[in-house]
């Protein structure tokens, strides 16, 4: 559907593009719930260093999992409720998927071939790429990140570190990136959210359509 | 050939009220939107929404469906069938109108 960008109303400006894109992407937009996420990949090497036991991993994502679900709460009450259409639904799915396979082909190709670059750190910011092109260029902070983990997967051809070192199971820098990211984006996409949503207007006697 | 004013005459009144337009150009972004969301992302009070979307059931562009969810009541919006085709066939014709407009040239003749 193609449309004119601005619509001049009764009640003001209304900018059609605008209800669009917040429709699409306001499960997207709901970025406070990736703040918990951001946090434990912070923590994990930061508070207990590169030998994590299993049980403290297990035990830092299900709380951040909980939160996830309960800030969840806060922008249903919030800003309401929307079903997604089932076109865009299966689009994330696939994507999901094909990045957990990239992942996996990473993992694996890197610890067969040790490859002079980050495998892992490349899926990663294709991930983050693949995020700014559905939001119809409208948060570019993607495209930073994406930036930044391409930046640090090429790291190891400087000679500095190997690539598994960054990015892989004895890796830190890898974590504190992820949840740096997680903190970045996930402010952004709520003040994206809030700056874009309209406040509830005065009930008046006058409302009548 | 339709002159442009046909085209004007011809537009859908019920979709091109400015409200009821951004009500209907959200909802083709989604499957369902509650009442609350539709709230926030138009700026419109309840009594103004409510009104808008009565206007738009009774033209069979939209279906309100009331669910409860836990005690508290939700309604939810969505297009119908005939609203996803206005709304599409609605800014068709404003985008053709819109180019028409542009194609303007001085020596046609403006009585045609």
């Amino acid at each position: 559907m193609s449309q004119t960008a601005h619509h001049e109303s009764a009640e003001g400006s209304i900018d059609l593009r605008r209800l669009q894109f917040l429709t699409e992407n306001y499960t997207h937009l709901q970025g406070l719930r990736l703040i918990p996420f951001g946090v434990a990949f912070m923590a994990k090497p930061l508070i207990w260093g590169p030998q994590l036991d299993k049980a403290v991993l297990l035990g830092l994502m299900t709380v951040a999992v909980v939160l996830f679900y309960w800030i969840g709460l806060y922008y249903k009450r919030t800003f309401g409720r929307v079903q997604r259409r089932r076109s865009a639904q299966l689009r994330d799915t696939l994507a999901v998927v094909l990045f957990f396979v990239a992942v996996v082909a990473s993992l694996s190709l890197e610890e067969r071939f040790q490859p002079p670059v980050s495998l892992l750190g490349l899926s990663m910011a294709a991930l983050f790429v693949y995020i700014y092109r559905c939001s119809a260029g409208q948060r570019p902070y993607y495209l930073a990140v994406a930036a930044l983990f391409a930046s640090l997967s090429l790291v190891p051809l400087l000679g500095i570190a190997r690539p598994d070192e960054i990015f892989g199971r004895p890796g830190w820098l890898g974590d504190i990136a992820l949840g740096a990211a997680y903190l970045f984006v996930g402010i952004l996409d709520h003040l994206l959210l809030v700056r874009s949503m309209k406040p509830l207007p005065e009930e008046s006697d006058a409302d009548a359509v | 050939m339709p002159t442009p004013f046909d085209e004007i005459a011809g537009l859908n009144k019920v979709i091109h009220e400015p409200a009821r337009l951004a009500i209907m150009t959200a909802l083709t972004s989604c499957t369902s939107a509650d009442f609350l969301f539709l709230q926030r992302l138009t700026g419109l009070t309840k009594g103004n929404l409510s009104g808008h979307l009565s206007k738009l059931e009774k033209a069979e562009m939209v279906k309100i469906d009331k669910r409860f969810i836990g005690k508290k009541p939700h309604t939810f919006v969505s297009l119908t069938r005939e609203g996803e085709r206005a709304i599409e066939h609605h800014w068709n014709r404003l985008e053709n109108l819109r180019n028409g407009a542009l194609q303007w040239k001085p020596d046609e003749d403006p009585v045609a």
